[in-house]
């Protein structure tokens, strides 16, 4: 069995947001409801400063922590690693969100339109599969992924950041990746093992 | 950095409501066994047990994003405290509730046999001390965020439920006797000087959780929220002043008969130091900021629920 992971190289990300808007694009995400991010920051002062483009999406942890805390059992965590929710159990108690120490999971209050009023046709294509009242996140846009395609934000990247593949398969692109360029995981300390890596700006 | 935004008032509400139902109830576990005197507190203390947790975990109820699912809640005991606490609350609620109606209400039949009483004021007991500190095991098990990840907070949370509890009960026997009837009895005293003490303690504590959660920049972040942030005036004038410093000095002055035992004073006394037991929830749920994610050396605070 594969265990899907994904490399994002930091030097080659350039915080355009592409990966964003390919998301918003395949999900038909709620306004607000974030499954891809790119965080930024800057450190230093002038003239030496460094600034830095951070992309963010659920880590599909191999030991999670927003799986132990929730109640019902709607968070699993399928065999090939990848951690998805089921949103005919899950009753919007939102304790995974305070679990989750990268804050991708997010919750779908259904209030918000993206213009004033009513929803536009495009977003009312995605209230099936978003209900509202229930917590929703990143799944590695395995819709995709089971038809051969590689997820949304990687096919997406204009400079060629992000590279999906089979983290157990030792001759993998990504397996080589990360050992040949220190891939490193975000915020080890919190011990969930994430399966997102970085590569160092 | 400001504190998290996925909880807000419900939960706080919660959290206090139910501590000091639970810690009402305890108050009256003890006056049963103080005697006769203790008999309108015994009676007030078990009623008040029921009859603030059950609204209360409606609160909980209402903040669900999917509120006619909430059974769901009590599928996965063994490992999410939300499950656990549903356990542990429909057992003090049936428990409690029988008990309170056993004890207030005979409906004019023989008493209820003693070993009955006592099984349910041990099974009672255990679920009250339960339903105060898995609120704090709850919150800790919550690791990014720092302020709610530590022993201290479920101490917390039992020390200021003995208190508010104290003041519930004091409060409604307040009501019931009049405003300004003479309302110090043996047993008004004798709780009063009890709660002197559990002030005392959760002042103590208090500066202790400030003090023990320092260690991160987010948990010195939220202690910057409380002490002078956003949530200051909240935590010094509600939690600090109305919450401890007001009903401990009159509390403090009617127990040494410094001056007499005004209704009117006892009220504002059980009111602030009320209001101050679910300010604390408050801040305490408000105050929670999340640790940065850190890469390459530069750290990177989560926003809340982003706005595209």
């Amino acid at each position: 069995m594969a265990r899907y992971g994904m490399v994002i190289d930091l030097k080659r990300c350039v915080g355009c947001y592409g990966c964003v808007i390919a998301c918003k694009a395949e999900h038909v995400t709620r306004p607000g409801v974030m499954w891809a991010r790119v965080l930024k920051a800057e450190s230093g002062t002038y003239p030496a400063v460094r600034r830095l483009s951070l992309p963010l999406l659920c880590m599909q942890c191999r030991d999670p922590a927003c799986l132990p805390v929730c109640p019902t059992g709607a968070t699993v965590q399928r065999e090939d690693g990848v951690v998805v929710i089921d949103r005919e159990l899950c009753i919007g108690c939102r304790y995974c969100m305070q679990a989750c120490p990268y804050g991708a999971r997010y919750f779908n209050d259904g209030a918000d339109t993206y213009f004033p009023g009513l929803p536009t046709p495009y977003e009312q294509s995605g209230d099936d599969r978003h209900p509202s009242g229930v917590v929703e996140k990143c799944d590695f846009c395995l819709a995709r992924v089971e038809r051969g395609l590689e997820p949304a934000c990687v096919a997406n990247c204009m400079t060629k950041a992000r590279v999906f593949g089979d983290l157990d398969d030792p001759e993998s692109d990504i397996s080589r990746l990360i050992r040949r360029k220190a891939g490193f995981q975000l915020n080890p300390e919190f011990g969930t093992d994430p399966c997102v890596y970085y590569l160092p700006p | 950095m400001n504190g998290q935004n996925v909880w807000g008032w419900k939960v706080a509400a919660y959290l206090f409501a139910s501590g000091t139902g639970a810690g009402a109830y305890a108050v009256g576990l003890a006056a049963q066994r103080l005697g006769s005197d203790w008999s309108s507190v015994a009676g007030t203390g078990l009623l008040l047990g029921p009859a603030l947790v059950a609204p209360a975990a409606l609160l909980l109820i209402w903040d669900l994003g999917r509120p006619a699912g909430f059974l769901r809640a009590g599928r996965r005991p063994a490992s999410s405290w939300i499950s656990r606490g549903v356990v542990i609350l429909c057992g003090f609620i049936l428990v409690g509730g029988l008990h309170a109606a056993l004890s207030v209400w005979p409906w004019g039949r023989p008493a209820p046999p003693d070993s009955l009483t006592l099984v349910l004021s041990a099974v009672g007991g255990l679920l009250a001390l339960l339903t105060t500190l898995y609120t704090g095991l709850l919150l800790g098990a919550i690791r990014p965020i720092p302020f709610w990840s530590t022993p201290v907070l479920p101490l917390l949370f039992l020390v200021s439920s003995l208190s508010t509890g104290i003041m519930a009960v004091d409060l409604t026997l307040t009501l019931w006797q009049g405003v300004t009837g003479p309302s110090l009895s043996d047993a008004l005293g004798g709780m009063r000087r009890a709660d002197l003490l559990f002030l005392a303690l959760e002042a103590v504590v208090i500066a202790c959780y400030l003090r023990l959660t320092h260690a991160t920049q987010a948990s010195r972040a939220s202690i910057q929220l409380l002490t002078r942030g956003a949530l200051a005036v909240r935590f010094w004038a509600g939690v600090v002043a109305a919450g401890l410093v007001v009903p401990f000095l009159i509390q403090l002055l009617e127990v040494t008969s410094a001056v007499p035992s005004a209704g009117g004073l006892s009220l504002l006394s059980s009111v602030a130091g009320l209001f101050g037991g679910l300010l604390l929830r408050h801040v305490v749920v408000a105050g929670g900021v999340r640790e940065p994610l850190s890469a390459a050396g530069i750290l990177l605070t989560l926003p809340g629920r982003a706005r595209v």
